[in-house]
């Protein structure tokens, strides 16, 4: 597991780097290291999911190394568009480094995987759903820390909460798909489920604030709130699986 | 006073707050069910208010937050169908022309229309609690059984392993059901269920916590134990095949399909319309 830590630690550098490089206002170099930081964390996913003799494909989504390397994906597309040029994108920095320390902390061994958790549809949904939580954790950061004078720079927030809330939804059909074909219901009356639900109707909400429902400044901290409640109800679950018996040790 | 009543139903604003509230009562939920899993199990399978009957004396908690939710999703329901309708009299009432193009009108249409689209998930949910029916079957190899009217013979059941070397080799199973009926062989294992004209046949995960007497080992079908250790599998043991029939599950695929096309096609073209060169949707 020796390899693996040190690629996760290398694109964990290369992060801080480009943050650096953000305060200091040398913007051309950031993005060449957030691109290569994002290389070193799609190499951790093939490395780890390598075990023995056996590719593990169901290893490439885990949660909590898959958000981070999706919300890199998400920077580097944000700081290439010249979105978010106020404070609120060291925020999304500081996510991003709050989902990293997450992935460090986390064992790097792999949960086997189950017979009803393989195949194209939990492959899909978990892809969906991880990318949506990654644009979710980031709208809740920026939002948190932009620039409170020029509201208009909620835009970005808006955008990444909409984005998320499609691939959320995309998600959840997917998993209703996924639930009908391996329990026999589209739904289920299981914590997973309703859990999901309660981001779903949660964001639902956010997105409506803006047709004249409340203030720009409550819809900040809506998208703020929502961000934090769906990472609590996501990460306790990744917090009770650390526990569990994986394969190539902790 | 009723159109006082009308404008506070078809209010943007109780919409809000109504998903604010159903949300919250989601994760109370969501919170008893991790607690408490196989009385919501029961859900998946009993008409609802059956269901409210048998927990009120046994589950106050759960009764409560269960029948609040049902109250907060049918004002939901109700307060969509205000809005949209409210919505629907502005669409119509536009002379004829005032848009510009046919992106204009998808953007103004598509998310009524994505509303609209909701009471087919309703209608489709309602179909499959009031026609649907679930039915399990207890089989161990060398048993027959009516499928669809036509009689099957249990050939085998069997755990095979995930790959012939390497390290998950006796770690990790999936599970096959083989059928026959005139020589023709049908293998039904986990996400892979057989689809006959009268409904699906999957292999049942049984709930935690089953009750397993001498003899009767029931295949645990979830793979949720993750046991690194070989599982061993014996010609008695028993596996649960569960027969669904759901008519509700066009309506709700063809909606959700329909949703996420139009919230797709929605936010691209919000994304690439442009005035004063920037995008609309800010």
């Amino acid at each position: 597991m020796n390899g693996v830590n040190l690629l996760w630690i290398l694109s964990g550098v290369t992060f801080i780097t480009a943050f650096g490089l953000r305060l200091s206002k040398r913007i051309g170099l950031e993005r060449w290291l957030i691109g290569i930081s994002v290389l070193g964390l799609i190499s951790f996913m093939f490395v780890r999911a390598w075990i023995g003799d056996a590719f593990v494909i169901t290893a490439l989504l885990d949660a909590p190394f898959f958000i981070p390397l999706s919300a890199g994906v998400i920077l580097l597309f944000v700081v290439w568009g010249g979105d978010g040029q106020d404070k609120g994108i060291l925020a999304v920095y500081g996510v991003l480094l709050i989902f990293w320390t997450f992935g460090f902390i986390y064992p790097k061994g792999v949960i086997p995987p189950a017979a009803n958790k393989s195949g194209l549809f939990p492959f899909l949904f978990f892809l969906f759903e991880n990318v949506a939580y990654a644009f979710f954790g980031l709208s809740g950061g920026y939002a948190a820390f932009m620039n409170k004078n020029k509201l208009s720079m909620l835009a970005l927030a808006r955008r990444l909460v909409a984005l998320g809330f499609i691939f959320f939804s995309v998600a959840q059909v997917l998993g209703a798909m996924w639930s009908f074909l391996g329990w026999g219901h589209p739904f289920m009356w299981s914590s997973r489920h309703l859990g999901s639900a309660a981001v779903w109707l949660m964001y639902a909400a956010v997105i409506h604030i803006r047709f004249g429902v409340s203030s720009k400044q409550f819809e900040r901290w809506a998208i703020v709130s929502a961000a934090l409640v769906s990472f609590y109800l996501h990460y306790a679950h990744l917090l009770f699986e650390m526990g569990m018996p994986r394969l190539g040790g902790r | 006073m009723l159109s006082q009543i009308w404008k506070s139903l078809a209010s943007i604003r109780l919409s809000f707050w109504l998903l604010g509230v159903n949300a919250v009562l989601m994760m109370v939920n969501s919170h008893c069910a991790e607690h408490e899993a196989l009385v919501y199990q029961r859900l998946n399978t009993t008409p609802i208010w059956q269901w409210l009957g048998e927990v009120r004396g046994t589950h106050l908690v759960i009764f409560l937050s269960v029948s609040l939710l049902i109250v907060g999703l049918a004002l939901l329901a109700v307060n969509t169908a205000a809005c949209s309708l409210e919505r629907l009299k502005v669409l119509l009432g536009r002379p004829t022309g005032s848009e510009k193009d046919w992106k204009s009108r998808l953007v103004s249409w598509a998310p009524t229309l994505m509303h609209l689209l909701f009471f087919l998930i309703l209608a489709g949910h309602m179909s499959t609690f009031s026609l649907g029916s679930w039915t399990l079957h207890r089989l161990r190899q060398g048993d027959s059984l009516n499928l669809a009217g036509t009689q099957y013979q249990i050939e085998a059941i069997e755990g095979v392993p995930f790959e012939d070397e390497g390290p998950l080799l006796g770690k990790l199973k999936y599970h096959q059901l083989s059928i026959s009926q005139n020589n023709t062989r049908q293998v039904i294992s986990e996400l892979h269920p057989l689809r006959l004209k009268n409904g699906n046949w999957l292999l049942f995960i049984p709930p935690k916590g089953t009750a397993k007497g001498p003899g009767q080992q029931i295949v645990d079908c979830s793979g949720e134990t993750r046991d690194l250790r070989p599982v061993l599998m014996s010609r008695d043991t028993e596996i649960l095949l569960k027969e669904v029939n759901d008519p509700g599950l066009g309506l709700i695929t063809c909606a959700f399909g329909l949703i996420l096309l139009l919230m797709g096609v929605y936010y691209a073209l919000l994304w690439t319309k442009k005035e004063n060169g920037q995008t609309i949707l800010r």
